[in-house]
C-alpha cells in the first residue's frame, strides 16, 4: 500500500511540477517585490519592516504605497493557483487516459485519490513555503531588516494549506464535467463569488447608515466570523489571522472604511473588538473540516467515474 | 470455469444498451478471442472485467474473486491490460510512465527502473525511454501501452485491440508475446479485435459479439461453420434494381458493383426466379464465402453458417 501510494504521489508531483502554473506562482511572488522596489525608488513610503508580510499579502499596510504592494500580495492570488492546480486534478487523468491505467493497479481508486490529494496538498504547501522564503529574502534586500521574517516560510506553507479547499472544489467541478477548463472556471467563480456574496449580503443587512462607524465595526466583525465559517474563504485568510496574532499582539489592524461622502468618516479607521485568537479556532476548524469534506466528495466522485 | 468469468453481463449507457446478457469464460493457458464489429461492446466488457465500468446486471469474477467497482488488490497484480486507444499522460516519458506504474504495483524504485526498461525492450521501444509520450506517434504509444501490461508476469491479460495501429513487424511481435504468455506462463488472455484474422491462429476459443453473444465456442468450429456459408453471385444489367427486387423478396442481397449483386443463404434457383423478367441476367453462380466475408455476414446478422 505504502509503495503504491508513493508511486501515485510521485506521478502527481511530476504533473504539478511540469505545469505552467508554476510560473504564475513565481510571478505572484516577485511582482509585489518589483512594485515595492519601484515605489521605494520613487520615494514612496512603504512599511519597510513589514515588507515581507505585504509581499505575501498578509498585511494590508498603513500607507497607500504599502496598500498597493499588499493588494498584489501572494495570499490574494492563492485561489487562482489553487483552481489551476485543482481544476484538472481528476479531469486530466480522465482526458489523458491516466485513470484507467492507474485504477487497475493494486492500490485501486481509493489509493489513487488519496495519493493525488496528499501530493497536491504537499505540493501547494512546499511551493507556497518556498514562495515565502523568496518573499522574505526579497523583502530583506529591498527593505532592509524585517520584523518577524522567520514566519514567512511557515505562513507561506499555511497559504498553501489554506488554499486546499479551493483546489478541491475546482477538482470536483473538473471531475464532474470531465473538463479541466470548466473546473478552473467554476472553481474560480465559487472562490470569488463566495467572498463577494458574503460582503454584499452583510452590507445590505447591517449597514443601514453608511456614516455609522458602529455599523461598519459590526459589518467587519461579522464578515470575519462568516468568512471564517466557510472553508474557501477561511483557508486563504488563516495565515493572516496567525500573522496578526503573532506580530500584532493578538489584534487586528484597524480596517479602512470605503470612501463615503462624509470626509470625517472616510478618514476613519475601524477597530474591531474581535481578536485573532478568538476566531483562530473557527478558521482552523472550518478549513480542516472543509478540506476533509471536499476530499471525501472527490473520493466518492473518483469511485463513481467510469472510464 | 475460467480465470475470468463473465456471467449475464448487461451494461447500459443511459438508454443505449452496450451489451446484454453476455456470458463467457477465459481459461488458463488459452487465448480467447473477443470478436465483433466496432460498437459491439468489446471494450465495455473489458472495462467491466477491470472494474472501470459497473455492470447493470450480471457479474464478473477474476481469479475467483468478484469484481465490484475495481479489481481486488491481490487480483490487480495479476492482471495486465492493454487499452484500445493509445492515450497516456503526454507530459510523462515512456520510462517515467512505466516506472510509476511499476511502483504503484509495489515494486521498489530500482526494480521499477529495471522492469520498465525490460518491458519496453520487449516491444522494441527502449529508444522511447526518455521521450515524452505526447511526442510519440500513435503506434509508438501503443507499443508503450502494451509494454506496461508486461511489467511483470501476469495470470490474466486483457487486450483491447492490441494490434490496432501497429505495423506488421510489431503485430508479429505482439502475437509472439501473447503465445509466450499463454504457452510458457499459462496465462489466460482475452484478445479483443474486430478482425477475424487477428484472432485466427492465436485464439483457441472465440466469443463473437454484437451487443449479445452471436457465437461462443472453439475457433475451429467457427471457421468450419463460416466456411460452409455460401453466396450466390448474379451478374445483371441493372444491379440496383436487382438489389431492390431481391430485398423485397426477403433475400439477404448486397450490391457489389453496378452490374453485380451477391445474395447470402440463397439458392441459385431462387435468385433466378426472383430476377427473371425484371433485369437482364448475364450469369448466376454459387460460391463459398471467404472467411472474412462469412464473419462479416455473421456479425451483420446475415447468417454465415
Amino acid at each position: 500500500m505504502a509503495k503504491g501510494l508513493y508511486g501515485i504521489m510521485l506521478y502527481e508531483f511530476k504533473r504539478d511540477l511540469r505545469k505552467k502554473t508554476l510560473i504564475l506562482v513565481i510571478v505572484f511572488t516577485f511582482l509585489p517585490v518589483l512594485v515595492a522596489a519601484i515605489l521605494k525608488a520613487v520615494g514612496a513610503q512603504v512599511e519597510d519592516e513589514r515588507l515581507w508580510a505585504l509581499i505575501m499579502g498578509l498585511d494590508i499596510g498603513s500607507s497607500i504605497a504599502g496598500g498597493a504592494v499588499a493588494s498584489l500580495g501572494l495570499a490574494g492570488w492563492a485561489w487562482l493557483v489553487a483552481v489551476l492546480y485543482g481544476g484538472d486534478l481528476l479531469a486530466s487523468d480522465l482526458r489523458e487516459g491516466g485513470l484507467r491505467l492507474i485504477a487497475i493497479r493494486p492500490l485501486g481508486r481509493k489509493g489513487y485519490v488519496m495519493g493525488k490529494l496528499i501530493a497536491l496538498t504537499a505540493f501547494l504547501v512546499i511551493v507556497f513555503a518556498l514562495a515565502g522564503v523568496a518573499a522574505g529574502v526579497s523583502a530583506t534586500i529591498v527593505g532592509g531588516w524585517q520584523k518577524g521574517v522567520w514566519l514567512a516560510p511557515i505562513l507561506g506553507a499555511l497559504i498553501g494549506l489554506g488554499s486546499v479547499p479551493t483546489a478541491l472544489i475546482a477538482s470536483l467541478f473538473g471531475g464532474l464535467t470531465r473538463n479541466a477548463v470548466t473546473g478552473f472556471i467554476l472553481g474560480a467563480a465559487a472562490s470569488l463569488l463566495t467572498g463577494v456574496v458574503i460582503g454584499l449580503s452583510l452590507s445590505i443587512i447591517i449597514i443601514k447608515n453608511p456614516l455609522s462607524l458602529e455599523a461598519w465595526r459590526k459589518y467587519y466583525e461579522l464578515n470575519i466570523i462568516v468568512s471564517g465559517a466557510i472553508p474557501i474563504t477561511a483557508g486563504p485568510t488563516l495565515p493572516a489571522i496567525l500573522y496578526y496574532l503573532i506580530e500584532f499582539d493578538n489584534k487586528f489592524i484597524p480596517l479602512p472604511l470605503p470612501l463615503v461622502e462624509n470626509p470625517e468618516v472616510a478618514a476613519s479607521l475601524v477597530e474591531v473588538s474581535l481578536t485573532p485568537l478568538e476566531v483562530l479556532p473557527l478558521y482552523i476548524a472550518s478549513t480542516a473540516i472543509g478540506a476533509l469534506a471536499l476530499a471525501y466528495l472527490n473520493y466518492r466522485l473518483a469511485l463513481k467515474i467510469e472510464v | 470455469m475460467g480465470l475470468v468469468e463473465v456471467e449475464g453481463l448487461t451494461k447500459r449507457y443511459k438508454w443505449r444498451v452496450a451489451v446484454e446478457d453476455v456470458t463467457f469464460y477465459v481459461e488458463e493457458g488459452r487465448v480467447t478471442g473477443l470478436l465483433g464489429p466496432n460498437g459491439a461492446g468489446k471494450t465495455t466488457i473489458i472495462r467491466c472485467i477491470l472494474g472501470l465500468a459497473r455492470p447493470d446486471r450480471g457479474h464478473v469474477r477474476v481469479l475467483g474473486e468478484t469484481v465490484l467497482g475495481g479489481l481486488p488488490p491481490r487480483v490487480a497484480r495479476e492482471v495486465g491490460y492493454v487499452p484500445e486507444t493509445p492515450e497516456a499522460p503526454p507530459w510523462l516519458t515512456a520510462c517515467e510512465l512505466l516506472e510509476y506504474l511499476a511502483v504503484m504495483e509495489g515494486m521498489s524504485s530500482l526494480d521499477a527502473r529495471v522492469q520498465a526498461r525490460r518491458a519496453l525492450a520487449l516491444l522494441g521501444a527502449e529508444d522511447f525511454c526518455g521521450r515524452r509520450l505526447g511526442g510519440l506517434s500513435k503506434g509508438e504509444r501503443k507499443r508503450v501501452l502494451i509494454a506496461q501490461a508486461f511489467l511483470q508476469p501476469r495470470s490474466v491479460y486483457l487486450m483491447d485491440e492490441p494490434m490496432a495501429g501497429l505495423d506488421a513487424e510489431w503485430i508479429a511481435e505482439v502475437r509472439r508475446l501473447i503465445s509466450e504468455a499463454t504457452g510458457g506462463e499459462g496465462a489466460a488472455v482475452l484478445l479483443s479485435s474486430h478482425l477475424l484474422k487477428e484472432v485466427e491462429g492465436l485464439a483457441s476459443s472465440v466469443v463473437v459479439l454484437k451487443k449479445r453473444v452471436l457465437y461462443r465456442g472453439g475457433v475451429e468450429d467457427l471457421l468450419s461453420k463460416l466456411t460452409q456459408a455460401r453466396k450466390v453471385v448474379a451478374d445483371v444489367d441493372d444491379a440496383k434494381r436487382a438489389l431492390d427486387v431481391l430485398r423485397a423478396k426477403g433475400l439477404k442481397a448486397q450490391l457489389v458493383s453496378a452490374k453485380r449483386v451477391e445474395v447470402l443463404d440463397a439458392d441459385v434457383e431462387d435468385v433466378v426466379i426472383a430476377l427473371k423478367g425484371i433485369v437482364r441476367i448475364y450469369g448466376v453462380s454459387s460460391a463459398r464465402l471467404d472467411l472474412e466475408e462469412a464473419y462479416l455476414a455473421l456479425v451483420r446478422g446475415e447468417g454465415g453458417g
